[in-house]
């Protein structure tokens, strides 16, 4: 057991060393002149020859990959091109806000998804319509969903709030935790509008991974419900309800937790698109308008956030299953 | 970019399977369902082809005045320059079609190159392959390929290739089973007997049998890679501004979401559309052969 727990920590180091290697490689081999990007098209032949090796480009590349990862060790992302302040700031403001919708949508997808598994496994009228409603809702992308929640919620009924964090203009800009704070001190109010405008954003974001949560929950109940020890305990009396939560969802946690990690890590690609279209005040926007001016600092810190929480989550949701199901700790 | 692959580590490595029962890939083990999806997946293809010769526009043509409304002069009115949004939907369509299947093309034919040399040579070239194939599968793949592209430039192609490379490491998986599998067979067996090289043996007796599962994945991708490009092209990282594309017009029409909602909503629903014949075809093609 300890074996396979310290195997899987290391390989997830291992992983997001391939990932800062990714993030080097790009970085420094991609651009035709990543000095000249840093400069713009006026620079002067001594100012890039400057530059070039104050940044160190003059070095071989695992030199420069060595520097990289010192740097990073530090915290130290390089300097955004729009904002002019170390891409590390900058992140640092944002991540509140996008942690906060990605742990709303995560409750959400989880909700939803045991909802479609449960309602797929019943027999009747409803399995079709549920697995139509599942393949048409994968097929939808998340900001075409969400500007029809916009113009349906807000527009025609006027329910929610079409975007931000808060009504509150003052906090508008405001970073930080608005809504776990809010929730810690009891202003009830307050979590109430950081609520409303928390609800539209982290439910498109959770449509896609629930479906896919809850087809993966809904084929293993399916298999499982099958099973000779299921017909046993329907045998020894239990009632419907006890089968499927005591044996059923037990041994069906598996699949769908590895992939409701899965899924979790792709969510924090698809919050980039959410945010802009909610104008979330997240990493999200911070990507696209960095990419919208050519920001490679930032664009890569972005990257290299998400990218690393997806790896660690995925590490932890396997470690999870390890925890759940004993049967995996007996294989190497 | 919500992407729900099918897989997990639970499903991904491809259970190796025998060569498929002969009534498998006949139309008639399948129901009518199946059968209208497969059609409207040829039926899209078609009309996508022939769609310079169905609009009366072209993508880039200013028709009329900016903000014309729905059903006016122009069936979806025209956008914020006065082009045509349902000329520019369907250029923007076959766009989103082509790429996809180009992306997914790319993507087969390394992870099946990968997958094939791995799963014939065995040995310390099995475990480097695979290694390899893990590593990036552990990697979110859209995340990698928005830093491409980002670096790069945008531009269809820089896109193209940048979700191509992140893209191959299922078909890899699956062709190294189902090379696994066909590799004990007699057949192949009596090939090597024969003193036929490896290569050719390879080439010739083992990749035709890795075909039919390659197929089934490719197909049940194809709305997974259109959604993920489309939010590429949303964030601004598809092809430059005036082109027509899903993603980038959708974005762009935002800004007029309450005054003119046709002009976003129009390539947002075509996408939708895509998306629903795209998964639909693929289940189809997937019970076709796989039965």
């Amino acid at each position: 057991m300890r074996r396979i727990v310290i195997t899987r920590i290391l390989s997830m180091f291992g992983v997001l060393m391939l990932l800062t290697l990714a993030i080097f490689l790009i970085q420094n081999v991609l651009p035709a002149d990543p000095v000249r990007a840093y400069f713009g098209r006026n620079a002067t032949p001594e100012q890039l020859e400057a530059k070039r090796q104050e940044l160190g480009y003059d070095k071989s590349l695992p030199v420069q990959y060595v520097d990289f990862l010192g740097r990073l060790a530090q915290l130290d992302l390089g300097t955004s091109l729009r904002t002019r302040r170390p891409v590390t700031t900058d992140l640092a403001d944002f991540i509140p806000a996008t942690f906060e919708l990605a742990v709303a949508s995560v409750v959400i997808a989880g909700a939803l998804g045991v909802m479609l598994g449960l309602l797929g496994t019943r027999r009747g009228v409803g399995t079709g319509a549920v697995r139509l409603v599942s393949v048409m809702w994968s097929s939808a992308p998340t900001f075409f969903v969400g500007l029809l929640g916009i113009l349906l919620l807000y527009r025609r009924l006027g329910w929610l709030p079409p975007g931000g964090r808060t009504s509150n203009t003052l906090e508008a800009t405001s970073t930080g935790f608005l809504f776990f704070g809010r929730l810690m001190r009891f202003e009830l109010a307050g979590v109430w509008d950081a609520g409303r405008h928390l609800l539209m954003p982290a439910t498109v974001l959770a449509l896609g991974p629930s479906v896919a949560i809850g087809r993966t929950l809904r084929g293993s109940l399916r298999d499982i419900l099958r099973d000779d020890q299921v017909r046993t305990a329907r045998v020894k009396g239990l009632t419907e309800r006890a089968v499927l939560v005591r044996h059923g969802l037990r041994n069906a946690l598996g699949p769908t937790l590895s992939m409701a990690g899965l899924q979790i890590g792709l969510l924090l690609a698809g919050v980039i698109v959410v945010e802009v279209v909610f104008s979330w005040p997240g990493l999200g926007q911070y990507l696209d308008q960095s990419i919208d001016r050519a920001d490679f600092p930032a664009i890569l810190g972005v990257v290299m956030v998400l990218g690393a929480s997806y790896v660690v989550i995925n590490t932890i949701v396997d470690l999870l299953q390890l925890a759940a199901d004993p049967r995996l700790r007996s294989q190497r | 970019m919500t992407d729900t692959r099918r897989g997990g580590p639970a499903t991904g490595e491809a259970a190796p399977r025998g060569p498929a029962p002969a009534r498998a890939g006949r139309l008639s083990t399948i129901g009518w369902p199946e059968r209208v999806a497969l059609a409207a997946f040829a039926a899209v293809t078609v009309a996508l082809v022939l769609c310079p010769w169905l609009v009366g526009a072209g993508e880039l043509e200013i028709v009329d005045d900016p903000f014309e409304g729905v059903l006016g002069d122009q069936l979806l009115g025209t956008d914020d320059q006065g082009r045509d949004v349902w000329a520019r939907t369907v250029f923007g369509m076959r766009a989103s079609w082509f790429s996809a299947v180009l992306v997914i093309a790319i993507g087969a034919v390394i992870g099946g190159t990968i997958g094939l040399v791995a799963g014939f040579a065995g040995g310390w070239v099995d475990t480097v392959c695979m290694r390899l194939t893990d590593a990036v599968l552990a990697l979110p793949g859209p995340l990698v390929a928005l830093a491409v592209v980002a670096a790069t430039g945008p531009g269809l192609r820089n896109t193209l290739l940048a979700v191509a490379a992140t893209w191959w490491p299922w078909y890899a998986r699956i062709v190294r089973g189902q090379v696994f599998a066909l590799s004990r067979r007699p057949h192949v067996e009596a090939a090597r007997m024969g003193g036929i090289g490896r290569v050719r043996t390879a080439v010739l007796h083992v990749l035709p049998g890795t075909l039919g599962p390659v197929i089934v994945a490719a197909s049940l991708d194809v709305g997974a890679v259109i959604l993920v490009l489309s939010g590429l092209s949303f964030l601004g990282l598809g092809s430059p501004a005036p082109a027509a594309e899903l993603g980038a017009m959708t974005a762009r029409g935002l800004t007029y979401l309450f005054n003119a909602p046709w002009i976003a909503l129009a390539p947002g629903t075509a996408l939708f559309a895509l998306g629903v014949v795209a998964n639909f075809a693929g289940d189809a093609t997937r019970d076709l052969l796989e039965d």
